[in-house]
């Protein structure tokens, strides 16, 4: 399977930059677009579908590829594969639950491939700023497919603006709902993980009350007061202006306990002051078991590489294009470092890369199950057999 | 970029002594500096702020950490005043139960010394007559029939005596019975202890409640010989074990119809290298969702103030102290028994 992967800041820049891919003889069926909400997705996907080039779209929160990171740009994938090979299916949630359109969507990939693996992208958060809730998606997704389905993918982001994120394909888009790229598992191999770096610190807490997204109390204590005091910021309590997810959650939220040893970080988005409670991205019920964290060590880079070096010299793979999906809390955390951590990986694959910064990711731990992800950098790569 | 080093850049760039090469590697140098500067600066803003919040959060854990310390101490040192407390009164609560045993014996023990009392009463009138009966002989000079009179006399007061001494040695067995037992061990005739128990405790009830009555059985096994146990202790786990029969068999006779036999069996036997007591009654037995509670201290099915539910919890404890073991097998609507099984060695 051919791949090349480009990026541009308008559509124009994608035009000059298609024309050149199709010059050199390279012939793409799909392009994995991963686009700002500050571009015009729709002028790309009428370009893209004018060359007869089926598109898997969302919208990013920053987007890079080989060599090239950018925020509110474009960045695209284009893999040259034989249509029998793949399908793009496309499921807008509107009026259903997630799990049952993750259902319809595993049953169309099943009746396409005996043995589908999917790349799938599904929205953040929607336009009335409600969080898409990823870990129904996977349960749901992976229960209908079968546990031993292959899934990678990410939340579409919105550049931080928090008003609305999107998935599309050709001449359809939603701000709720999914996107797969579904793939014959016989003929194209994935092989991938997710590492987040995030590690528990001080004492195992317990949620003593909680409602939906509302975190009210952690040991019988304010949710609010013990957060802001434990993290040191109890003087901006008061304060009417302060962004606790943009200054203190994104780099501070808390590492969940769940089945089979494995954890998931979820994170206070604002204070509901009415309620006197955290507003969570993802619920935590009473009961869930939880630690405050210390953000990734620098040598997180190193690991993420390292482990991806390993897998291919244990497993004597290559590849043909590699997706990241990396949680768009690690920007802030890794700073400059963060280009390493993609390049590095496109370096370990030596193969064209494309991703974007992510609201939640979708994959497997290093020999885990298929799991829902947060704070984590989700990676895939792609080898026709 | 860094300041200085766009000011080497710009010197650079504008430099016309340098090859386009030339310039090109140091430009490429430059800014690999640069981008080591900006992930140098960023790691140590990143590390002072991570740092920083990381103390606090770790200082306020240590702080919650002490304070949860003290509030365990608190409750510790409360949960101990209150084992104190429970302890106390778990010691009135076994003082209390062994006066009730005391009261169950006191009617017996009074029908008891009745016995010997008569004997005593009756001896010593007779005794009296013989001696003025002597006195007369004496004065008619008729030697031979005022010694045949002493005879009689010196049989009587022997009678007395033994018949004192029997008394004597019942309020002994009583006073015995009300003190702390030392739990020291001494060869003891069981057959003996468990019948004086049976009819101790049959007397008793009886002299409480006249209506009451049951057939008594008994089944002692003669070849049984002295056994090495602390006998107010065993006596009081007999005692309480009988009483419990006579019970249960009483409450039956209060809810049956006619043709109900009250019966109460006793019975010691030599099994192997152990011995066993067996208190068997024909009563109701004991319900199942009970059964497992019998031995537990202060559990008790008899109405308030009737028991302390200490008694079969205190005889499992003295079986226990004696190596042995305590039993109950039970049908309901037909009865229960009760078997001790005590060790005939090793119960130095």
């Amino acid at each position: 399977m051919k791949a090349k992967s480009i990026h541009g800041k308008s559509v124009n820049d994608i035009q000059k930059a298609l024309d050149n891919t199709f010059n050199n003889g390279f012939k793409p069926t799909i392009a994995i677009v991963f686009i700002s909400i500050k571009q015009d997705r729709r002028a790309v996907c009428n370009l893209l579908d004018s060359k007869n080039i089926d598109v898997f779209g969302a919208t990013s929160c920053s987007e890079f590829i080989n060599g090239h990171q950018s925020e509110g740009e474009i960045a695209i994938l284009f893999l040259e594969l034989a249509k029998e090979h793949y399908k793009i299916l496309f499921e807008d949630i509107r009026d259903q639950t997630i799990e049952a359109s993750a259902s319809i969507m595993a049953s169309k990939a099943l009746k396409q491939f005996s043995n589908p693996s999917l790349i799938v992208c599904s929205t953040g958060i929607n336009q009335k700023g409600e969080h898409f809730e990823g870990a129904k998606l996977v349960k749901s997704l992976s229960q209908s497919l079968g546990s031993d389905k292959l899934f990678f993918g990410g939340m579409a982001g919105d550049d931080w603006q928090l008003k609305g994120t999107f998935v599309f394909t050709n001449g359809k888009e939603t701000d709720y709902g999914l996107v797969a790229l579904v793939l014959n598992g016989n003929k194209i191999a994935l092989k991938g993980m997710a590492i987040t770096g995030w590690k528990p610190l001080g004492i195992r807490r317990t949620v003593t009350k909680s409602k939906g997204n509302l975190l009210y109390e952690i040991d019988d204590k304010s949710a609010v007061d013990l957060y802001f005091k434990y993290l040191g910021k109890e003087d901006k309590l008061t304060e009417n202006n302060f962004k606790i997810f943009e200054d203190l959650s994104m780099e501070y939220p808390f590492i969940v306990e769940r089945d089979e040893n494995e954890t998931v970080l979820k994170t206070p988005m604002k204070i509901d002051t009415k309620e006197k409670a955290l507003v969570m991205d993802i619920p935590m019920p009473e009961g869930s078991k939880f630690w405050f964290t210390s953000p990734p060590e620098f040598d997180i880079v190193e690991e993420v590489i390292e482990t991806a070096t390993k897998l291919k010299k244990d497993t004597n793979a290559q590849a043909d294009a590699l997706l990241i999906f990396s949680c768009a809390g690690r920007q802030p955390i890794l700073g400059p470092m963060i280009t390493d951590e993609n390049d590095g990986l496109a370096e370990v694959w030596k193969t064209p890369m494309a991703g974007f910064f992510t609201y939640g990711e979708f994959g497997r731990v290093l020999n885990g199950k298929q799991n829902f992800h947060s704070g984590a950098c989700c990676w895939v790569t792609l080898k026709e057999k | 970029m860094n300041q200085h080093l766009q000011h080497i850049l710009d010197f650079i760039e504008e430099a016309k002594h340098l090859s386009e090469d030339e310039k090109a590697a140091l430009l490429k140098s430059l800014k690999s500096a640069d981008k080591d500067l900006t992930i140098s600066n960023f790691k140590l803003e990143r590390t002072e702020k991570v740092k920083r919040t990381t103390a606090i959060l770790l200082e306020e854990t240590i702080e919650e950490l002490e304070q949860k310390r003290k509030a365990i101490e608190d409750t510790n040192n409360a949960l101990q005043q209150s084992l104190d407390e429970l302890k106390a009164t778990q010691a009135q609560l076994i003082q209390s139960e062994k006066m009730a045993s005391l009261g169950e014996l006191t009617a017996g023990i009074a029908h008891e010394i009745q016995n010997p009392l008569n004997f005593v009463n009756n001896f010593s009138e007779v005794s009296k007559e013989l001696l003025e009966e002597m006195l007369e002989e004496i004065q008619n000079g008729d030697m031979e029939e005022v010694n045949a009179i002493a005879q009689d006399v010196i049989q009587n007061l022997e009678k007395i005596n033994h018949h004192g001494k029997r008394a004597d040695g019942i309020v002994k067995g009583m006073l015995q019975h009300s003190r702390t037992s030392s739990g020291e061990k001494e060869a003891t005739d069981i057959n003996v202890l468990v019948d004086e128990y049976l009819r101790l405790a049959y007397h008793g009830l009886r002299a409480k409640d006249k209506s009451f009555s049951a057939a008594l059985e008994t089944h002692f096994d003669d070849s049984i010989k002295q056994l090495n146990i602390a006998p107010q202790d065993i006596g009081r786990v007999v005692l309480n074990l009988i009483t419990n029969a006579f019970y249960a068999v009483n409450e039956k006779k209060k809810s049956q119809k006619e043709g109900y036999e009250p019966k109460v069996t006793v019975e010691t036997k030599k099994v192997k290298n152990n011995i066993q007591i067996q208190v068997s009654d024909n009563g109701n037995g004991i319900p199942k969702k009970v059964l497992k509670k019998v031995f537990q201290p202060f559990f008790t099915t008899k109405p308030t103030g009737q028991g302390t539910g200490l008694g079969l919890s205190l005889s499992y404890d003295i079986i226990k102290a004696h190596g042995g073991d305590i039993k109950v097998n039970t049908k309901e609507n037909e009865g229960t028994e009760f078997i001790i099984t005590l060790p005939t060695t090793n119960n130095a």
